[in-house]
């Protein structure tokens, strides 16, 4: 056996690919399942903290009892979620590891856990919903403030940010519709489907956010405009992930990709929630928001207003 | 581009709301917190987020544009008049008032009376 057969062969036993996307989806569970949610324990715990609910009463319309209960039931959730990921993981490794099972039969393994990951930011950004509608219930003020500047799509996002999403839009039904050699069979067109519909609510979200009544009765108009442009800037990127998804997708069945597959999956999912979630962590910082506008106000104060 | 100009409007004010907003309006321009050309925000925008009829702001916009306060620019939207800060200045009730107070009087140093007064007033207001 010469010197480079038995470099190939040690090469072969260590499975790079499988190695490599072993560490992708312990990144994937990590930064989804514990980093994240630690962060946004954090924020809460500061909130708390900062705002407490004898002065802030605006903040928490059904009392402090059911802030600290969601707290509680998302952080009850993320964990169990984190445990399961790693008692699948472990389990994964061992069987691709051992041989019982090969990496490319594991390619649903990262959406699907990915999905499941998501579950807690839902029920979190469900609960901020009631939360603010519950605010609205509750808003009596007599006082109510409004911007004296428009708000278009390009007062948030750049021009180019669009073009980029459109581009990569355009790119994915040419790529689509050329791997299928432009013939409009039951694939393309269910690819189309889902484009045109992840795409839709993207911009119907947009339209909302931008045009429709404040969902937060008392939030500053700066801090509403930080918010709206950090909700448009993650549609815009992950319209721009869905495309490159869809990309790949399709390129796995041209060019025989299928051991990538699973990675590619799990990169992906990171990918869309460091861009997302990640993205509002990192630029809406807690010390830059107005809470004032939440205090309650003292008796001799006149009636509130919704800044 | 990112300042915050804002208004507000006060539900238990006894002054209308459509008074309210062309009163801040025309105090943003004369404070100079809102430039002329700058643009404003649309009806619908405005009536959402002050949570009122959008009729309300129309109106209100509309007795703004009739004082040459703001322009409409049809698709493109509504920008404060080239000329906003001195049109401002005009006070339209305080004119109309002099207007009748002159006409009163020399009405009444005809003879006229009362009640033929405001009968072809309403006559007047009505065919107009």
């Amino acid at each position: 056996m010469t010197w480079l057969q038995a470099m190939l062969e040690i090469e072969e036993k260590i499975m790079w690919i499988e190695l490599l996307f072993f560490v992708v989806f312990f990144v994937q569970i990590i930064l989804i399942s514990y980093y994240y949610p630690k962060k946004i324990k954090q924020r809460m715990d500061y909130v708390f903290e900062h705002c407490p609910v004898e002065s802030y009463g605006k903040m928490y319309p059904k009392g402090f009892e059911s802030a600290l209960k969601g707290k509680f039931t998302f952080s009850l959730v993320s964990n169990v979620i984190l445990v399961l990921g790693l008692i699948v993981f472990v389990a994964a490794s061992i069987f691709i590891f051992k041989g019982g099972a090969k990496l490319e039969n594991f390619n649903f393994l990262p959406l699907a856990y990915g999905m499941l990951q998501g579950v807690p930011f839902f029920i979190l950004e469900l609960s901020g919903f009631k939360q603010f509608k519950q605010m609205r219930e509750a808003n009596h003020a007599s006082k109510r403030t409004a911007e004296l500047n428009p708000r278009s799509l390009f007062t948030f996002i750049t021009p180019l940010k669009l073009a980029s999403a459109v581009s990569a839009c355009a790119l994915c039904i040419y790529l689509i519709l050329m791997f299928n050699d432009f013939i409009f069979n039951a694939t393309v067109i269910t690819l189309f489907v889902s484009l045109t519909l992840c795409n839709s609510l993207f911009l119907g979200l947009g339209y909302k956010i931008i045009h429709g009544k404040k969902l937060d009765p008392h939030q500053s108009a700066k801090d509403r405009h930080i918010a709206t442009e950090v909700a448009l800037g993650s549609f815009i990127s992950v319209s721009i992930m869905v495309s490159i998804f869809f990309i790949f997708n399709q390129s796995v069945r041209e060019y025989s990709l299928d051991i990538w597959e699973p990675m590619f999956n799990s990169i992906y999912w990171v990918l869309v929630m460091l861009l997302s979630t990640g993205q509002v962590l990192l630029r809406v910082k807690l010390h830059d928001i107005d809470f004032d506008v939440y205090k309650t106000p003292t008796p001799s104060e006149p009636a509130t207003t919704n800044k | 581009m990112c300042y915050f100009m804002n208004i507000e409007i006060d539900l238990d004010d006894p002054k209308p709301i459509f008074a309210q907003l062309i009163e801040q309006i025309k105090q943003a321009v004369a404070n100079d917190k809102i430039a002329p050309n700058d643009p404003l925000p649309s009806i619908r925008q405005l009536a959402n987020d002050l949570e009122v009829n959008s009729k309300t702001i129309s109106k209100a916009y509309k007795l703004l544009e009739r004082d040459a306060v703001i322009q409409s620019k049809g698709y493109r939207g509504t920008f404060v008049h080239p000329d906003a800060k001195a049109n401002c200045q005009i006070d339209l009730k305080e004119w109309v008032t002099s207007q009748f107070e002159e006409l009163i009087t020399r009405l009444k140093e005809a003879g006229v009376t009362d009640s033929e007064m405001r009968l072809t007033f309403n006559d007047v207001l009505t065919n107009n």
